[in-house]
């Protein structure tokens, strides 16, 4: 491929597309529009809420003593119902009854006045929270939704009030939820009353100083954390808007560029050109990804736009949550790009294209719609299914929640799909029927099982294969956590997921066994090679990498517990730790797996299984040793042509692994330096690492000279 | 013959198309010489459009090989066809373009040099008389004044093959006079020549030599005395056109006729 014609294409399309008002509306004037307009809306139906809520009475915790005159002023407004003391902590009502307790201050001179729209100050703020633990109880209470708001009515209230001094108070509610927002406008209303009155009571009695006055300082605090509230109305509705508005300029552009160039009778002019499928496709899938991420950037500007001039103080948002949500609209933007090229290639003309495109479209309108469902969080399993895991990052991000194993894995498996999507891509427009629209090239004809004789699986195959199996996976899932017989599961998992998808692979597409799991035999020097690497390869690539990445404790713990089965004996343990991945994973990382990538070269399939086994093994901690191991059981793969020698490694590596955890033998304890392998330890393993790499090396080349 | 035929700008050995069961091309030969029009004439659904496309490279055949400049097309689709220049009624222009981005645009896949490029576009808007709307959108141009531009482009890289099909097809008299004499020109610089009509009098007018194909084949080929000779002493081209396509009246209506 030649990059150059390519960017010419490239260049040519984005041109068109500048100059196509359709594009530029949807790409700019639209997002512009939306996100303002869905801001008012929302304020809009808040307020019509209002009528409902005034109907409502506001139940409300007095955690002290008030004053008859401040009590009588609440009970004033019939909608508000005091229950003293109602859910505190003992230890908190000890605590507030001592007066151990200081009250918080009220807002500095300068900022706004308490309001209906703008409240108090941020309960979350630092440098004002010596009422923590009442702010802690009072979410508790709140959220479980038996009262709207706490009154705290501080140590010494009502004897500084009557004697004429400061009384403080301190109103403690959730603006997330209307009726807490609305029952501390209630009180606030009724603390003003009563100050009111106090104040004249006062002034009309004594002349005194200017102080005096204040008479009640009433401080509102809002016990919603800070990014729950921005969060809630963000994480819910945001990422399925942003998904969807970014999508959107690139389905408009891939549905013109393929569908429309050959309803306008220019695709052919194009194919007289001297330029191969490849370029076309690139340039292509360039202009519709170029034109998608500058959809997402102008949806995200103007979000946060709009969050800043029309939602400010309630919706603050910092800037690197916006640059991060953008950061991960690019490997969504780069699959749906790709995606929606190939699709649209097969329709006839535009309207056709958007009959075919929306099937693509509907699943990621209802994906994105799963993210607003409560409970919906990113896991281990979620961040394995395409789309949903980057609504459900973006809606992590912004609850600020976010764990870098689950973004490691998010991006990991979005970049597969995304590049299984172009591969799918690239195919289509290698097909003359499709790209002419003869009418032939259907999609039911280019998706049509074709069985090969013999050999291995395709490339396109292979990757689509390793995605479907952590879908599989996902789904699987969801049954297993009722399962609590772990060493079924585990052995279910390897023979499930690692050994019957690639068997039944090969028996639909007619792809050789033999060759595919390269069922070999190997020569005894090679055995020993690989007999050296399994006893050394596992101590030294931890001594590396556990430097290089600490492992932490709890992890390790975990990890442990996990893998010794709820105390299963030693050979049940060597069974389904150490033999059913020996042969299960090796058939399908260095069978399957690798025997596919082989076809675009033995560094793509060294890299590329690799990178798939440490991805299989579900974390990030995980991810540089068993990658490590992957490569250097590759390694013997590709030299002994046998999948053997990886049964071998992978067995004793494993076995290993159980025996220590099994047995801990208490040498090992002494020789462990702060829970790391020694340097010299390291160095012996990683020479008889290289010692046995050299001996599997060889067959290989002996095998050429026999032949 | 075929060791002759070779050194032809323009050789089909055989071709084959084959859509689904349909045999769209049944082994099709034929060869242009240069500074040769050859002219291709079939009734509709003859395979000529399906030929044309192959001899293009913008079809691959199912069995058959098509050389150009000596080149085998399926082994080097680039060079092939940057020795051919290929427009049909498919081959339409960007409506957001004008003439000239669209020249820029081919002229760059065909990676010719800026200067050569923006040299070649002023001859050929001289050439086609496209001075008065070179820089409109193609869009808002006439069907005349966008077949020039289409045959520009075809031009551009300058091909020593012209492959087109039915170049004047939905022209207006004298936009199709015009279109005729620019091929003649080529003709005169010594480009090969191949392009389908269904007008008789343009194919006598222009043609060296004529083949007629039926059924995905080439049934007869040579200038229009040969023609007519062959065919029974057909009085005319058309007379000798019927003579091969014609076998029953049924069957023509199945065709679809000849317009």
């Amino acid at each position: 491929m030649r990059l150059s014609i390519a960017l010419v294409v490239f260049r040519k399309e984005m041109l068109e597309t500048l100059r196509d008002k359709r594009t530029l509306v949807s790409l700019v004037l639209l997002p512009m529009l939306l996100y303002p307009l869905f801001a008012l809306l929302i304020s809009r139906l808040a307020d019509s809420d209002m009528q409902d809520l005034e109907s409502r009475h506001s139940r409300v915790a007095v955690w002290g003593t008030l004053t008859p005159d401040v009590e009588a002023a609440l009970s004033e407004n019939k909608k508000i119902e005091l229950f003293p003391w109602q859910g505190v902590p003992n230890a908190l009502r000890e605590s507030l009854e001592k007066g151990s307790i200081t009250p918080p201050e009220p807002p500095p001179i300068g900022e706004p006045e308490p309001s209906a729209k703008k409240k108090g100050v941020t309960a979350t703020a630092k440098e004002n929270r010596p009422d923590e633990q009442v702010i802690l109880a009072a979410r508790d209470i709140v959220a479980a939704r038996g009262i709207e708001a706490v009154i705290v009515p501080y140590h010494g209230f009502s004897e500084a009030v009557g004697q004429g001094g400061l009384g403080r108070i301190g109103i403690y509610y959730d603006s997330v939820w209307l009726d807490s927002d609305f029952a501390e406008t209630r009180i606030t209303n009724a603390l003003a009353r009563a100050r009111e009155r106090l104040l004249v009571t006062r002034e009309g009695g004594r002349g005194l100083p200017s102080g005096f006055t204040t008479g009640i300082s009433a401080t509102s605090r809002n016990v919603a954390p800070d990014e729950r509230r921005v969060g809630k109305f963000l994480g819910t509705i945001m990422p399925m808007m942003l998904i969807l508005m970014s999508l959107l300029g690139g389905f408009l552009r891939a549905a013109d560029m393929t569908a429309g160039e050959k309803e306008r009778g220019t695709m052919q002019t194009l194919l007289c050109a001297p330029l191969l499928p490849i370029e076309i496709i690139t340039g292509k899938f360039l202009t519709v990804f170029v034109v998608s991420l500058l959809t997402a950037l102008i949806n995200v500007v103007s979000l946060a736009l709009t969050l800043r001039r029309l939602l400010p103080g309630e919706l603050d948002v910092p800037m690197s949550v916006h640059v991060l949500t953008f950061a991960l609209l690019v490997p969504v933007t780069f699959l749906f790009s790709a995606l929606f090229l190939a699709v649209a290639a097969f329709a006839r003309d535009f309207k056709d294209a958007q009959n075919l495109l929306t099937p693509v479209y509907l699943p990621v309108m209802l994906l994105s719609m799963l993210t607003s469902l409560p409970g919906m969080e990113l896991s281990a399993a979620t961040s394995v299914v395409p789309m949903l895991n980057v609504a459900l990052l973006i809606k992590a991000v912004y609850l600020g929640d976010v764990s870098a194993d689950l973004v490691l894995f998010t991006l990991g498996s979005s970049t597969i799909y995304a590049a299984l999507a172009l591969i799918f891509a690239a195919r289509v427009f290698e097909r003359e029927d499709i790209l002419l629209g003869s009418g032939r090239g259907s999609i039911r004809e280019f998706l049509t099982w074709k069985r090969q004789k013999g050999g291995t699986p395709s490339l396109g195959l292979t990757v689509f294969g390793f995605a479907a199996i952590l879908v599989l996976t996902f789904y699987a899932s969801i049954f297993a956590e009722k399962t609590t017989n772990k060493t079924a599961l585990l052995l279910g998992t390897q023979i499930g997921f690692m050994l019957l998808p690639p068997v039944v692979v090969l028996l639909l597409t007619g792809a050789s066994f033999r060759e595919t799991f390269a069922l070999q035999t190997v020569r005894a020097r090679a055995l020993f090679g690989a007999v050296l690497i399994g006893l050394s390869g596992g101590a030294a690539v931890s001594a590396l990498a556990m430097r290089l990445v600490p492992v932490p404790q709890a992890f390790a713990e975990k990890l442990e517990q996990a893998l010794m089965l709820d105390g299963q004996s030693f050979w049940v343990l060597l069974l389904a730790v150490a033999l059913a991945p020996a042969i299960c994973e090796e058939v399908l990382f260095r069978g399957f797996l690798f025997s596919g990538l082989l076809r675009a070269g033995p560094v793509v399939a060294l890299v590329g299984s690799s990178l798939m086994f440490g991805l299989a093994h579900g974390s990030i901690y995980r991810l540089v040793p068993t990658a490590t191991l992957g490569l250097i059981i590759g390694f013997a793969r590709w030299k002994t042509g046998s999948i053997v020698p990886g049964v071998v490694i992978h067995f004793i590596n494993n076995a290993i692994g159980v025996t220590v955890l099994y047995s801990k033998p208490a040498w090992l304890e002494k020789t462990l330096v702060a829970n790391q392998i020694p340097v010299w330890l390291g160095v012996v393993a990683a020479a008889v690492l290289v010692a046995g790499l050299v001996l599997v090396r060889e067959p290989m080349e002996a095998r050429r000279k026999e032949a | 013959m075929m060791e002759t035929s070779k050194k032809n700008p323009l050789v089909a050995e055989g071709l084959v198309k084959q859509f689904g069961d349909k045999m769209a091309v049944a082994g099709l030969d034929l060869d242009v010489g240069a500074g040769e029009v050859v002219g291709l004439l079939g009734p509709n659904g003859a395979g000529k459009t399906t030929a044309l496309r192959m001899l293009a490279g913008i079809l691959c055949p199912t069995k058959g090989r098509v050389f150009v400049g000596g080149v085998d097309l399926s082994e080097k689709p680039l060079e092939g066809k940057s020795m051919i220049g290929f427009l049909s009624g498919d081959t339409q222009l960007y409506q957001r373009l004008s003439p000239r981005e669209t020249f820029l645009y081919f002229g760059r896949l065909h990676s010719l040099s800026e200067s050569h490029l923006a040299a070649r576009i002023d001859t050929l808007v001289k050439d086609l008389e496209m001075q008065s709307f070179v820089d409109r959108p193609c869009g808002t141009l006439s069907t005349g004044q966008k077949q020039r531009a289409n045959i520009a482009r075809a031009f551009l890289h300058d091909p020593s093959v012209l492959i087109l099909d039915e170049p004047t097809n939905a022209l207006d008299v004298l936009s199709g006079r015009f279109i005729v004499e620019s091929i003649r020109k080529q003709r005169a610089a010594g480009r090969a020549i191949l392009f389908s009509t269904h007008i008789m009098s343009e194919a006598e007018y222009l043609c060296d030599r004529i083949a007629f194909i039926h059924e995905g084949r080439v049934v007869d080929v040579g200038d229009v005395s040969m023609l007519c000779a062959r065919a029974g002493g057909a009085k005319n081209l058309t007379d000798a056109f019927l003579y091969h396509v014609e076998p029953s009246p049924s069957s023509l209506l199945e065709a679809g006729g000849v317009s």
